[in-house]
């Protein structure tokens, strides 16, 4: 993005993202900055570093809609680091502001289909900004291409560039993808390995019957049967301690 | 003149051709000069109000550390974690305070008697209330954060974005605020309808007062535990833990699933027992729907914490993971500004 001078004294005008007021430090001239035929560049820096995004994975692998052996086994195959570009486009729609999204690039990335640009510090993208070493993905759609089916008038639009750790993984032979939100940490997947409830309900399932036995009998034939209920609480703790029980990566093992 | 060049226009006076000076969300300008007032046609802005940050590092990580040893979170957490950053950062929020005012007609069904004949009687509710809507202005990301409640000590400082990181707006001025005014006006007809069984009637408005953008402080703190890595976010003004994820407590897990299935079993038991001993009279009968009613109400509270329970979700989070702690509503109300009438 070009740098702005103050129209009336020349000097560097330093504009900020989201204004519309600019005033000169040199001569106090206010400016205002008609967004609405300009397409300005942004970009959210990443607050989340490599190691923090594999960190996120793995405890990601480890939730309980994933499979119990995902985080043991799991083996990450390829993770990039990248800025990811989205048209964000704000409009006067029927008298109202409206905020539209739209990808600058076409895409199957789990969670770029909804494209909501993640929460972060947005700044001005020009020469100066620096991308950590990631890499800028270019886009392959033109405004031009939106702006027919858009309605009502502009009143800014931008390109901004959101930052994005794509993460391809192999489990039992296939292999997946997820992305990572590299400023606030979301995960983003769109068919991942599972975890199947039916142990956990076969467990509780047990003590339930046990209890119930125990309470009925106890009551019908003899108070001795109400010892069941108690049987039925360790039996269901013990099978759902090996239900819940992780299975530990190898190299935990090494000693400190 | 540059391409660039051509986007900046000056303000200057319509009468006398003077600058005038203007800030971000105002509408209407006074010349100096000569005095004229105008109004400012350009994208309406929003007034910004930021928060000042009072809590420190030392405090934040102390509060997370205490938040560590709470709930059914990992036996070692504590010991273990190891909180790789911690920072400042400001989220920005839609905040529209307004006048709340519904009229709300039903009727309040009461059980009395020995009988215990169901007795209708007609209640009217007019509710004038001031209330608070905030919500993120933009995306919640994975921070777990939709709303805030601004604590009366809470001091405002001029918006300055040059030290610490603030997050950008994403969402829509105009959608927040009409959001808002229809969650004002629902609450409003909530408030009305509390003790009412069945609503016959409503209508509500709101009015508002103001509509603010809020820059509200926040310390985010990263930790890992077995190499995956987790956070939480603490108010950067009340201190308090407001979201985070952590790993769960196996233990408590399987206690739960030994709980939850016996004793919902046994109050079962129980009651088909005493049924059937007593020959279906109503002691045993009602023995019976109370330990049902008991069995299922334990059955669902026990199998989320067993089943979901190996990662614990404070606050607004997406995901599977065992919730605790509570979210913030995003209408409060404000109560010494009430004027209710109840009949």
């Amino acid at each position: 993005m070009p740098d702005f001078q103050c129209p009336k004294c020349g000097a560097a005008l330093p504009v900020k993202p989201g204004t519309q007021m600019a005033t000169c430090s040199f001569c106090g001239t206010v400016t205002y900055i008609d967004r609405s035929s300009a397409l300005f560049f942004y970009l959210l820096p990443f607050s989340i570093d490599e190691n923090a995004a594999k960190g996120i994975f793995k405890r990601w692998t480890a939730g309980p809609a994933q499979a119990k052996d995902l985080e043991s086994t799991v083996k990450i195959t390829k993770l990039t680091k990248e800025f990811f570009p989205v048209f964000r486009f704000r409009r006067t729609v029927n008298g109202r502001e409206t905020v539209y999204a739209k990808p600058a690039k076409g895409t199957l990335l789990p969670g770029m289909q909804d494209l909501t640009i993640p929460p972060g510090n947005i700044v001005v993208y020009d020469a100066k900004t620096s991308t950590g070493g990631a890499e800028v993905i270019q886009p392959d759609i033109t405004l031009d291409s939106y702006l027919p089916e858009l309605t009502g008038t502009p009143i800014d639009q931008a390109l901004v560039y959101f930052p994005i750790y794509e993460i391809s993984y192999d489990y039992k032979g296939s292999s997946y993808q997820a992305v990572i939100d590299g400023s606030s940490g979301a995960v983003y997947t769109t068919s991942s390995p599972t975890r199947s409830s039916s142990a956990y309900i076969a467990v509780m399932g047990l003590a339930f019957v046990l209890g119930l036995l125990g309470g009925a009998l106890g009551i019908m034939v003899n108070p001795i049967f109400f010892v069941l209920i108690i049987a039925g609480f360790f039996a269901g703790k013990l099978l759902a301690g090996k239900v819940v029980e992780r299975q530990k990566p190898a190299k935990e093992v090494k000693a400190e | 003149m540059s391409e660039a060049q051509k986007i900046l226009v000056s303000m200057t006076c319509p009468s006398c051709g003077g600058q005038v000076q203007c800030e971000e969300g105002e509408d209407l300008v006074l010349c100096k000069f000569c005095e004229s007032a105008f109004a400012l046609t350009t994208d309406e802005g929003a007034n910004k109000v930021m928060y000042k940050m009072t809590v420190d590092k030392d405090k934040a990580l102390a509060k997370v550390k205490a938040w560590f040893g709470s709930g059914p979170k990992a036996k070692d957490l504590a010991a273990k974690a190891a909180v790789t950053e911690a920072y400042p950062l400001y989220l920005p929020f839609w905040r529209l305070i307004a006048r709340g005012k519904a009229c709300v007609c039903g009727i309040e069904e009461q059980r009395s008697g020995k009988d215990n004949q169901k007795v209708e009687i007609p209640r009217e509710a007019l509710i004038n209330r001031e209330y608070i809507y905030s919500e993120i202005a933009c995306e919640a990301g994975d921070l777990g954060i939709q709303s805030i409640v601004i604590p009366d000590r809470a001091e405002a400082i001029s918006y300055d974005d040059q030290e610490i990181v603030t997050f950008g707006v994403t969402s829509s001025r105009d959608a927040a605020y009409e959001v808002g005014g229809k969650a004002i006006s629902q609450q409003a007809v909530k408030d009305g309808s509390d003790r009412m069984t069945r609503v016959y009637f409503s209508k509500s408005f709101f009015f508002p007062k103001a509509f603010t953008l809020i820059y509200y402080p926040f310390w985010i703190v990263r930790y890992t535990y077995e190499d995956r890595t987790y956070f939480a976010t603490v108010d950067g003004i009340t201190a308090h833990v407001v979201s985070g994820r952590a790993p769960g407590n196996a233990g408590s897990q399987s206690t739960a699933a030994g709980v939850g299935g016996a004793i919902s079993g046994g109050a079962i038991g129980l009651g088909i027992g005493l049924a059937i001993a007593t020959d279906g009279a109503d002691v045993g009968i009602g023995v019976l729907v109370v330990g049902i009613v008991a069995a299922i109400v334990l059955i669902g509270y026990f199998y989320q914490r067993f089943r979901y329970g190996d990662e614990i979700l404070e606050g607004a989070l997406n995901g599977k993971g065992l919730k605790s702690g509570r979210t913030q509503e995003k209408v409060q109300s404000i109560y010494n500004e009430t004027y209710d009438y109840f009949k």
